[in-house]
Protein backbone atom coordinates (compact mmCIF):
# COMPACT_ATOMS: atom_id res chain seq x y z
CA UNK A 1 0.00 0.00 0.00
CA UNK A 2 2.91 2.47 1.53
CA UNK A 3 4.68 1.35 -1.78
CA UNK A 4 1.96 2.09 -3.74
CA UNK A 5 1.32 5.53 -2.79
CA UNK A 6 4.57 6.48 -2.78
CA UNK A 7 5.11 5.25 -6.10
CA UNK A 8 1.95 7.24 -7.74
CA UNK A 9 3.18 10.11 -5.68
CA UNK A 10 6.37 9.91 -7.48
CA UNK A 11 4.37 9.36 -11.16
CA UNK A 12 2.56 12.81 -10.22
CA UNK A 13 5.91 14.65 -9.42
CA UNK A 14 7.63 13.39 -12.54
CA UNK A 15 4.78 14.08 -14.42
CA UNK A 16 4.57 17.79 -12.73
CA UNK A 17 5.06 20.50 -15.12
CA UNK A 18 6.55 22.05 -11.82
CA UNK A 19 9.17 19.29 -11.30
CA UNK A 20 9.81 19.36 -15.36
CA UNK A 21 9.94 22.17 -16.24
CA UNK A 22 11.19 23.89 -13.55
CA UNK A 23 14.39 26.16 -13.55
CA UNK A 24 16.15 24.75 -10.70
CA UNK A 25 16.89 21.23 -10.95
CA UNK A 26 15.32 18.66 -9.27
CA UNK A 27 17.00 15.22 -8.34
CA UNK A 28 15.34 12.42 -6.15
CA UNK A 29 17.40 10.19 -4.20
CA UNK A 30 16.90 6.57 -2.65
CA UNK A 31 18.69 6.11 0.62
CA UNK A 32 21.65 4.28 -1.04
CA UNK A 33 22.64 7.47 -3.10
CA UNK A 34 21.25 6.37 -7.33
CA UNK A 35 19.62 8.48 -8.64
CA UNK A 36 15.22 7.71 -8.64
CA UNK A 37 14.34 10.34 -10.55
CA UNK A 38 15.49 14.35 -12.07
CA UNK A 39 14.01 16.58 -13.97
CA UNK A 40 15.63 17.83 -17.35
CA UNK A 41 16.99 20.39 -15.76
CA UNK A 42 19.10 18.50 -13.70
CA UNK A 43 20.10 16.47 -16.97
CA UNK A 44 20.92 19.64 -18.58
CA UNK A 45 23.39 20.41 -15.51
CA UNK A 46 25.00 17.35 -15.45
CA UNK A 47 25.27 17.25 -19.25
CA UNK A 48 24.11 13.74 -19.21
CA UNK A 49 21.38 11.47 -21.29
CA UNK A 50 18.18 10.86 -18.78
CA UNK A 51 18.79 6.81 -18.92
CA UNK A 52 22.24 7.29 -17.88
CA UNK A 53 21.38 9.08 -15.13
CA UNK A 54 18.14 7.15 -13.50
CA UNK A 55 20.20 4.31 -11.35
CA UNK A 56 23.79 5.69 -11.24
CA UNK A 57 25.03 7.04 -7.67
CA UNK A 58 24.63 10.99 -7.52
CA UNK A 59 28.29 11.46 -6.66
CA UNK A 60 29.62 9.26 -9.57
CA UNK A 61 26.94 11.62 -11.47
CA UNK A 62 27.96 15.38 -10.62
CA UNK A 63 31.77 14.66 -9.48
CA UNK A 64 33.03 11.85 -11.09
CA UNK A 65 33.43 9.79 -7.91
CA UNK A 66 33.37 6.56 -6.82
CA UNK A 67 32.11 6.59 -3.03
CA UNK A 68 29.71 9.34 -1.70
CA UNK A 69 31.69 13.09 -1.50
CA UNK A 70 32.32 13.72 2.25
CA UNK A 71 34.16 10.16 2.37
CA UNK A 72 36.87 10.97 -0.47
CA UNK A 73 37.02 14.83 0.47
CA UNK A 74 35.94 15.11 3.97
CA UNK A 75 36.04 19.31 3.44
CA UNK A 76 33.00 18.70 1.33
CA UNK A 77 29.47 19.32 2.57
CA UNK A 78 27.06 17.03 1.16
CA UNK A 79 23.79 17.69 1.86
CA UNK A 80 22.24 14.21 1.49
CA UNK A 81 24.67 12.72 4.15
CA UNK A 82 23.76 14.86 6.42
CA UNK A 83 19.78 14.50 6.15
CA UNK A 84 19.61 10.59 6.15
CA UNK A 85 22.26 11.42 9.68
CA UNK A 86 19.73 13.64 11.03
CA UNK A 87 16.78 13.01 9.35
CA UNK A 88 15.95 16.50 8.76
CA UNK A 89 15.92 19.15 5.81
CA UNK A 90 19.67 19.94 5.19
CA UNK A 91 20.62 23.47 3.27
CA UNK A 92 24.23 23.17 1.38
CA UNK A 93 26.25 25.77 -1.42
CA UNK A 94 28.05 23.52 -3.33
CA UNK A 95 30.56 24.14 -5.68
CA UNK A 96 30.37 21.70 -9.06
CA UNK A 97 33.03 21.88 -11.61
CA UNK A 98 30.93 22.21 -14.93
CA UNK A 99 33.88 22.11 -17.26
CA UNK A 100 37.46 21.78 -16.68
CA UNK A 101 38.46 25.31 -15.38
CA UNK A 102 35.03 26.29 -14.88
CA UNK A 103 33.14 25.76 -11.66
CA UNK A 104 29.37 26.68 -10.62
CA UNK A 105 27.78 27.60 -7.37
CA UNK A 106 24.11 25.70 -6.20
CA UNK A 107 22.23 26.52 -3.53
CA UNK A 108 21.13 22.72 -2.72
CA UNK A 109 18.46 22.21 -0.35
CA UNK A 110 17.03 18.34 0.83
CA UNK A 111 13.50 17.12 1.92
CA UNK A 112 13.68 13.89 3.17
CA UNK A 113 10.39 11.29 2.20
CA UNK A 114 9.96 9.43 5.26
CA UNK A 115 7.62 6.42 5.62
CA UNK A 116 5.14 5.88 8.16
CA UNK A 117 7.57 4.26 10.76
CA UNK A 118 9.80 7.69 10.42
CA UNK A 119 12.40 6.32 8.26
CA UNK A 120 13.58 8.25 5.44
CA UNK A 121 12.84 6.34 2.12
CA UNK A 122 13.98 8.52 -0.71
CA UNK A 123 15.16 12.12 -0.67
CA UNK A 124 14.53 15.15 -2.96
CA UNK A 125 17.12 17.47 -3.80
CA UNK A 126 16.62 21.08 -5.36
CA UNK A 127 19.39 22.48 -7.14
CA UNK A 128 19.23 26.05 -8.08
CA UNK A 129 22.31 27.64 -9.85
CA UNK A 130 23.36 30.77 -8.14
CA UNK A 131 26.55 32.03 -10.23
CA UNK A 132 25.90 34.58 -11.34
CA UNK A 133 24.05 35.90 -7.97
CA UNK A 134 27.08 35.19 -6.15
CA UNK A 135 29.38 36.61 -8.88
CA UNK A 136 27.38 40.35 -9.09
CA UNK A 137 27.62 40.06 -4.98
CA UNK A 138 31.60 39.77 -5.22
CA UNK A 139 31.97 42.45 -7.69
CA UNK A 140 30.02 44.57 -5.45
CA UNK A 141 31.91 43.74 -2.91
CA UNK A 142 34.93 44.32 -4.74
CA UNK A 143 33.99 47.55 -5.98
CA UNK A 144 33.29 48.60 -1.79
CA UNK A 145 36.02 47.14 -0.75
CA UNK A 146 38.03 49.29 -3.47
CA UNK A 147 36.23 52.65 -2.78
CA UNK A 148 37.03 52.34 1.08
CA UNK A 149 40.66 52.20 0.38
CA UNK A 150 40.39 54.88 -1.58
CA UNK A 151 38.72 56.69 0.76
CA UNK A 152 40.55 55.36 3.55
CA UNK A 153 43.65 57.01 1.57
CA UNK A 154 42.26 60.01 1.08
CA UNK A 155 41.30 60.10 4.91
CA UNK A 156 45.00 59.91 5.95
CA UNK A 157 45.93 62.35 3.78
CA UNK A 158 43.63 64.74 5.19
CA UNK A 159 45.35 63.98 8.97
CA UNK A 160 48.20 64.11 7.43
CA UNK A 161 47.39 67.84 5.91
CA UNK A 162 46.35 68.50 9.26
CA UNK A 163 49.40 67.92 11.15
CA UNK A 164 51.39 69.81 8.06
CA UNK A 165 49.35 72.48 8.56
CA UNK A 166 50.37 73.29 11.59
CA UNK A 167 54.06 73.67 11.08
CA UNK A 168 53.68 75.18 7.78
CA UNK A 169 50.94 77.84 9.02
CA UNK A 170 54.19 78.46 12.14
CA UNK A 171 56.87 78.73 8.74
CA UNK A 172 54.52 80.85 6.09
CA UNK A 173 53.89 83.28 9.64
CA UNK A 174 57.44 84.26 10.27
CA UNK A 175 57.67 85.92 6.63
CA UNK A 176 54.69 87.00 6.85
CA UNK A 177 55.55 89.10 9.85
CA UNK A 178 59.16 89.66 7.87
CA UNK A 179 56.98 91.35 5.17
CA UNK A 180 54.76 93.33 6.78
CA UNK A 181 57.22 94.90 9.04
CA UNK A 182 59.64 95.48 6.33
CA UNK A 183 56.39 97.36 4.31
CA UNK A 184 55.33 99.10 7.09
CA UNK A 185 59.21 100.59 7.27
CA UNK A 186 59.05 101.26 4.12
CA UNK A 187 56.30 103.38 3.87
CA UNK A 188 57.86 105.37 6.85
CA UNK A 189 60.84 105.80 5.37
CA UNK A 190 58.79 107.32 2.20
CA UNK A 191 56.71 109.67 4.53
CA UNK A 192 60.20 111.22 5.93
CA UNK A 193 61.40 111.46 2.16
CA UNK A 194 64.30 109.39 1.10
CA UNK A 195 67.95 109.61 1.32
CA UNK A 196 70.26 108.20 -1.12
CA UNK A 197 71.32 105.67 1.05
CA UNK A 198 67.68 104.77 1.41
CA UNK A 199 67.11 103.86 -1.90
CA UNK A 200 69.84 100.62 -1.28
CA UNK A 201 68.27 99.89 1.88
CA UNK A 202 64.51 99.63 -0.54
CA UNK A 203 66.82 97.12 -2.88
CA UNK A 204 67.95 94.73 -0.10
CA UNK A 205 64.51 94.87 2.01
CA UNK A 206 62.51 94.43 -1.22
CA UNK A 207 64.82 90.77 -2.63
CA UNK A 208 64.52 89.71 0.87
CA UNK A 209 60.49 89.81 0.98
CA UNK A 210 60.58 88.57 -2.54
CA UNK A 211 62.91 85.82 -1.63
CA UNK A 212 60.27 85.04 1.16
CA UNK A 213 57.07 85.56 -1.10
CA UNK A 214 58.47 82.70 -3.04
CA UNK A 215 59.23 80.42 -0.36
CA UNK A 216 55.67 81.06 0.99
CA UNK A 217 54.48 80.26 -2.52
CA UNK A 218 56.17 77.21 -2.31
CA UNK A 219 54.39 76.21 0.87
CA UNK A 220 51.31 77.07 -0.01
CA UNK A 221 51.56 75.09 -3.13
CA UNK A 222 53.27 72.09 -2.00
CA UNK A 223 50.08 72.02 0.46
CA UNK A 224 47.18 72.85 -1.93
CA UNK A 225 49.31 69.80 -4.26
CA UNK A 226 48.74 67.56 -1.21
CA UNK A 227 45.59 68.13 -0.56
CA UNK A 228 44.19 67.79 -3.82
CA UNK A 229 42.61 64.23 -4.42
CA UNK A 230 42.49 63.29 -7.88
CA UNK A 231 41.98 59.89 -9.98
CA UNK A 232 44.71 57.55 -9.51
CA UNK A 233 47.20 58.12 -12.97
CA UNK A 234 50.08 56.73 -13.41
CA UNK A 235 52.89 58.69 -15.27
CA UNK A 236 56.46 59.27 -15.19
CA UNK A 237 57.86 60.45 -11.48
CA UNK A 238 60.90 61.48 -10.05
CA UNK A 239 61.57 60.09 -6.67
CA UNK A 240 64.16 62.73 -5.26
CA UNK A 241 61.89 65.61 -6.74
CA UNK A 242 58.56 63.40 -4.32
CA UNK A 243 61.20 63.15 -2.24
CA UNK A 244 61.90 66.87 -2.11
CA UNK A 245 58.48 68.05 -1.93
CA UNK A 246 57.32 65.92 0.97
CA UNK A 247 60.99 66.96 2.76
CA UNK A 248 60.07 70.80 2.12
CA UNK A 249 56.75 69.64 3.96
CA UNK A 250 58.20 68.37 6.67
CA UNK A 251 61.53 70.41 7.04
CA UNK A 252 60.21 73.04 9.65
CA UNK A 253 58.66 70.18 11.78
CA UNK A 254 62.13 68.36 12.16
CA UNK A 255 64.21 71.51 12.76
CA UNK A 256 61.95 72.66 16.10
CA UNK A 257 61.91 69.02 16.94
CA UNK A 258 65.87 69.05 16.50
CA UNK A 259 66.37 66.87 14.17
CA UNK A 260 69.17 66.47 11.97
CA UNK A 261 68.59 65.17 8.29
CA UNK A 262 70.83 63.50 5.94
CA UNK A 263 70.33 62.94 2.44
CA UNK A 264 71.94 60.78 1.04
CA UNK A 265 70.81 61.03 -2.75
CA UNK A 266 72.39 59.49 -5.65
CA UNK A 267 73.06 62.12 -8.58
CA UNK A 268 70.82 59.59 -10.93
CA UNK A 269 67.42 60.84 -12.16
CA UNK A 270 65.25 58.11 -10.43
CA UNK A 271 62.05 57.66 -12.00
CA UNK A 272 59.32 55.32 -11.43
CA UNK A 273 55.69 54.53 -13.02
CA UNK A 274 53.31 55.95 -10.56
CA UNK A 275 50.74 58.03 -9.04
CA UNK A 276 52.36 61.13 -7.81
CA UNK A 277 49.41 61.55 -4.58
CA UNK A 278 49.95 58.25 -3.43
CA UNK A 279 53.57 57.96 -3.64
CA UNK A 280 53.56 61.36 -2.10
CA UNK A 281 51.66 60.05 0.98
CA UNK A 282 53.29 57.22 1.37
CA UNK A 283 56.69 59.16 1.42
CA UNK A 284 54.91 61.72 4.26
CA UNK A 285 53.63 58.84 6.71
CA UNK A 286 57.21 57.19 6.80
CA UNK A 287 59.04 60.38 7.10
CA UNK A 288 56.15 61.68 9.82
CA UNK A 289 56.58 58.05 11.65
CA UNK A 290 60.25 58.78 11.64
CA UNK A 291 59.52 61.93 12.94
CA UNK A 292 57.13 60.66 15.59
CA UNK A 293 59.52 57.56 16.49
CA UNK A 294 62.19 61.00 17.59
CA UNK A 295 60.24 63.51 20.38
CA UNK A 296 63.89 64.12 21.59
CA UNK A 297 65.54 64.45 18.22
CA UNK A 298 67.89 62.35 16.66
CA UNK A 299 69.18 62.22 12.84
CA UNK A 300 66.17 61.33 10.14
CA UNK A 301 68.73 59.69 6.97
CA UNK A 302 66.91 59.92 3.84
CA UNK A 303 68.88 57.57 1.45
CA UNK A 304 67.57 57.13 -2.53
CA UNK A 305 69.85 55.25 -5.06
CA UNK A 306 69.53 52.57 -8.19
CA UNK A 307 70.03 49.14 -7.74
CA UNK A 308 70.76 46.46 -10.54
CA UNK A 309 70.19 43.18 -10.17
CA UNK A 310 71.06 41.14 -13.37
CA UNK A 311 68.96 43.10 -15.72
CA UNK A 312 66.25 44.33 -13.40
CA UNK A 313 66.59 47.75 -12.52
CA UNK A 314 65.43 49.01 -9.19
CA UNK A 315 65.39 51.75 -6.69
CA UNK A 316 65.75 51.40 -3.05
CA UNK A 317 64.20 54.38 -1.05
CA UNK A 318 65.42 54.27 2.95
CA UNK A 319 63.89 56.47 5.78
CA UNK A 320 65.85 55.71 8.63
CA UNK A 321 66.09 56.96 12.00
CA UNK A 322 67.23 56.96 15.40
CA UNK A 323 64.13 56.77 17.46
CA UNK A 324 62.41 54.47 19.53
CA UNK A 325 62.58 51.35 17.24
CA UNK A 326 59.69 48.31 17.33
CA UNK A 327 59.82 45.91 19.87
CA UNK A 328 59.63 41.99 18.25
CA UNK A 329 56.20 41.41 19.23
CA UNK A 330 54.65 44.61 17.77
CA UNK A 331 57.17 44.18 14.15
CA UNK A 332 54.90 41.74 12.85
CA UNK A 333 51.88 43.67 13.36
CA UNK A 334 53.07 47.19 12.02
CA UNK A 335 51.38 46.49 8.57
CA UNK A 336 48.15 45.70 10.20
CA UNK A 337 45.68 47.63 9.29
CA UNK A 338 44.60 50.00 13.12
CA UNK A 339 47.56 49.01 14.84
CA UNK A 340 49.04 51.80 16.71
CA UNK A 341 50.94 52.36 19.82
CA UNK A 342 50.31 55.92 19.87
CA UNK A 343 48.16 56.75 22.41
CA UNK A 344 44.18 57.30 21.40
CA UNK A 345 43.51 60.15 18.92
CA UNK A 346 47.56 60.67 17.93
CA UNK A 347 47.75 57.75 15.29
CA UNK A 348 44.58 56.10 13.09
CA UNK A 349 47.39 53.00 13.08
CA UNK A 350 46.51 53.11 8.96
CA UNK A 351 50.17 54.87 8.13
CA UNK A 352 52.06 51.52 7.31
CA UNK A 353 49.17 49.77 6.18
CA UNK A 354 48.70 52.51 3.19
CA UNK A 355 52.13 52.69 3.08
CA UNK A 356 52.23 48.77 2.32
CA UNK A 357 49.27 49.43 0.18
CA UNK A 358 50.94 51.84 -2.56
CA UNK A 359 54.18 50.12 -2.33
CA UNK A 360 52.27 47.05 -3.55
CA UNK A 361 50.41 48.43 -5.55
CA UNK A 362 53.33 49.96 -7.39
CA UNK A 363 55.03 46.87 -7.92
CA UNK A 364 57.32 47.42 -5.12
CA UNK A 365 58.30 46.11 -1.44
CA UNK A 366 58.98 47.14 1.75
CA UNK A 367 61.29 45.46 3.64
CA UNK A 368 61.49 46.76 7.86
CA UNK A 369 64.72 46.69 9.99
CA UNK A 370 64.24 47.82 14.07
CA UNK A 371 66.34 47.72 17.13
CA UNK A 372 64.25 49.05 20.15
CA UNK A 373 65.95 51.88 21.50
CA UNK A 374 68.17 52.27 18.28
CA UNK A 375 66.15 52.99 15.47
CA UNK A 376 64.11 51.78 12.78
CA UNK A 377 64.63 51.51 9.29
CA UNK A 378 62.43 51.39 6.09
CA UNK A 379 63.49 50.14 2.65
CA UNK A 380 61.15 50.55 -0.34
CA UNK A 381 62.13 48.97 -3.43
CA UNK A 382 60.80 49.93 -6.50
CA UNK A 383 60.70 48.96 -9.92
CA UNK A 384 62.26 51.53 -12.43
CA UNK A 385 63.98 53.07 -15.16
CA UNK A 386 66.85 55.48 -14.46
CA UNK A 387 69.53 57.29 -16.52
CA UNK B 1 59.68 106.79 21.44
CA UNK B 2 60.81 108.20 24.52
CA UNK B 3 64.24 107.06 25.80
CA UNK B 4 66.53 104.78 23.62
CA UNK B 5 66.99 101.04 24.85
CA UNK B 6 69.14 98.70 23.94
CA UNK B 7 67.26 96.47 22.16
CA UNK B 8 67.95 92.26 20.93
CA UNK B 9 65.97 90.34 18.63
CA UNK B 10 66.29 87.07 19.32
CA UNK B 11 64.93 84.65 16.25
CA UNK B 12 65.91 81.71 14.03
CA UNK B 13 64.22 82.91 10.62
CA UNK B 14 66.37 85.64 8.90
CA UNK B 15 63.67 87.89 7.98
CA UNK B 16 62.32 88.38 11.43
CA UNK B 17 65.52 89.27 12.60
CA UNK B 18 66.40 92.21 9.49
CA UNK B 19 62.84 93.34 9.44
CA UNK B 20 63.00 94.13 13.31
CA UNK B 21 66.44 95.63 13.52
CA UNK B 22 65.85 97.53 10.82
CA UNK B 23 62.65 99.01 12.07
CA UNK B 24 64.35 99.63 15.46
CA UNK B 25 67.19 101.32 13.80
CA UNK B 26 64.94 103.76 12.52
CA UNK B 27 63.29 104.38 15.49
CA UNK B 28 67.00 105.34 16.77
CA UNK B 29 67.31 102.32 19.12
CA UNK B 30 70.50 100.48 19.46
CA UNK B 31 70.01 96.80 17.84
CA UNK B 32 72.03 93.37 18.07
CA UNK B 33 70.21 90.20 16.69
CA UNK B 34 70.67 86.38 17.58
CA UNK B 35 69.79 83.29 15.42
CA UNK B 36 70.18 81.24 18.14
CA UNK B 37 69.28 81.25 22.23
CA UNK B 38 72.90 80.12 22.71
CA UNK B 39 74.29 83.42 20.00
CA UNK B 40 71.92 85.46 22.85
CA UNK B 41 73.19 84.23 25.81
CA UNK B 42 76.99 84.75 23.95
CA UNK B 43 76.22 88.21 23.50
CA UNK B 44 74.64 89.13 26.73
CA UNK B 45 77.62 88.08 28.25
CA UNK B 46 79.36 90.97 26.47
CA UNK B 47 76.71 93.94 26.82
CA UNK B 48 74.00 94.22 28.75
CA UNK B 49 70.72 94.90 26.96
CA UNK B 50 67.65 96.28 28.13
CA UNK B 51 65.17 94.54 26.64
CA UNK B 52 64.37 91.19 24.44
CA UNK B 53 62.46 89.96 21.68
CA UNK B 54 62.28 86.18 21.75
CA UNK B 55 60.81 83.79 19.49
CA UNK B 56 59.55 80.63 21.13
CA UNK B 57 59.51 78.20 18.74
CA UNK B 58 63.56 77.35 17.70
CA UNK B 59 65.63 74.87 17.45
CA UNK B 60 67.95 73.80 20.08
CA UNK B 61 67.01 75.95 23.00
CA UNK B 62 63.87 77.14 22.28
CA UNK B 63 62.46 81.15 23.72
CA UNK B 64 60.78 79.64 26.97
CA UNK B 65 64.28 78.46 28.17
CA UNK B 66 66.12 81.15 27.02
CA UNK B 67 63.54 83.33 29.31
CA UNK B 68 64.50 81.42 32.02
CA UNK B 69 68.13 81.88 31.71
CA UNK B 70 67.97 85.01 31.08
CA UNK B 71 65.32 86.01 33.80
CA UNK B 72 68.10 83.81 36.26
CA UNK B 73 71.30 85.60 34.91
CA UNK B 74 70.21 88.94 34.11
CA UNK B 75 67.11 89.88 36.05
CA UNK B 76 66.89 93.73 34.83
CA UNK B 77 66.85 92.17 31.05
CA UNK B 78 63.10 92.47 29.61
CA UNK B 79 62.09 90.42 27.84
CA UNK B 80 59.05 90.10 25.34
CA UNK B 81 57.87 86.34 23.90
CA UNK B 82 56.81 86.45 20.39
CA UNK B 83 55.11 83.24 19.26
CA UNK B 84 53.18 81.99 15.87
CA UNK B 85 50.87 79.99 18.10
CA UNK B 86 49.03 82.11 19.56
CA UNK B 87 48.54 79.35 22.20
CA UNK B 88 47.31 81.06 25.95
CA UNK B 89 49.01 78.63 27.92
CA UNK B 90 52.51 79.30 26.49
CA UNK B 91 52.07 82.73 26.67
CA UNK B 92 50.31 82.38 30.23
CA UNK B 93 53.71 80.16 31.10
CA UNK B 94 56.06 82.69 29.64
CA UNK B 95 54.64 85.73 32.07
CA UNK B 96 55.04 83.77 34.87
CA UNK B 97 58.54 82.65 34.13
CA UNK B 98 59.07 86.57 34.17
CA UNK B 99 58.32 87.34 30.44
CA UNK B 100 56.85 91.17 29.95
CA UNK B 101 54.84 90.55 27.86
CA UNK B 102 54.16 88.52 23.95
CA UNK B 103 52.84 89.42 20.73
CA UNK B 104 50.70 86.88 18.59
CA UNK B 105 52.20 87.01 14.82
CA UNK B 106 51.53 88.39 12.57
CA UNK B 107 51.46 91.73 14.22
CA UNK B 108 52.06 95.48 12.86
CA UNK B 109 55.20 96.62 13.63
CA UNK B 110 53.87 99.38 15.38
CA UNK B 111 53.05 97.69 18.36
CA UNK B 112 56.48 96.91 19.14
CA UNK B 113 56.71 100.51 19.89
CA UNK B 114 53.76 100.11 21.73
CA UNK B 115 55.20 97.17 24.07
CA UNK B 116 58.37 99.04 24.41
CA UNK B 117 56.96 102.36 25.26
CA UNK B 118 55.47 100.54 28.03
CA UNK B 119 58.91 98.95 28.73
CA UNK B 120 60.68 102.10 28.99
CA UNK B 121 57.77 103.40 31.15
CA UNK B 122 58.16 100.07 33.25
CA UNK B 123 61.79 100.91 33.47
CA UNK B 124 61.74 104.30 34.52
CA UNK B 125 59.41 103.41 37.06
CA UNK B 126 61.62 101.07 38.48
CA UNK B 127 64.78 103.22 38.10
CA UNK B 128 62.79 106.45 39.85
CA UNK B 129 61.99 103.40 42.85
CA UNK B 130 65.27 102.11 42.94
CA UNK B 131 66.93 105.98 43.27
CA UNK B 132 63.70 107.04 45.84
CA UNK B 133 64.96 103.53 48.08
CA UNK B 134 68.58 105.35 47.58
CA UNK B 135 67.33 108.64 48.99
CA UNK B 136 65.32 107.51 51.72
CA UNK B 137 68.34 104.76 53.07
CA UNK B 138 70.87 107.32 53.04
Amino acid sequence: MENCDQKSMFEKISWNPLFQQANASVVVLNTDYTIFDANDAFMKLVKRPKQEVIGSFCYKITRELDSPCPQIYPHLKCPMSETLRTGETTFVIQEIPVSKDQVAYFNTVTYPLKDQNGRITRVIELWRNITEEISSKWEKRIKDLEANMRMTIQEDRMISLGKLVASCVHEINNPIQGILTFSHLMQEMLEDGLTDGDIEKFKQFLSIMSNELERCGSIVSGLLSFSRESAMECRDISLKELLESVIMLTKHKMELQKIELVRKFSKDTVVVQGDANQLQQCFLNLIFNAIEAMPEGGVLTAVLKPVSVRSDRKVHLEIRDTGYGISKENMEHIFDPFFTTKAEGEGTGLGLSIIYGVVKKHGGNIKVKSKPGKGSSFTICFPTQYS
Amino acid sequence: MSKKITIMVVDDEMIIRESFSQWFQKGGHEVETAASGFEALDKLRKYPFDLLFVDIKMPEMDGIELLERVKKEYPQTFVVIITAYGSIETSVKAMKMGASDYLLKPFRPEQLNLVMEKIAQQKKLTSEINTFAKLKLS
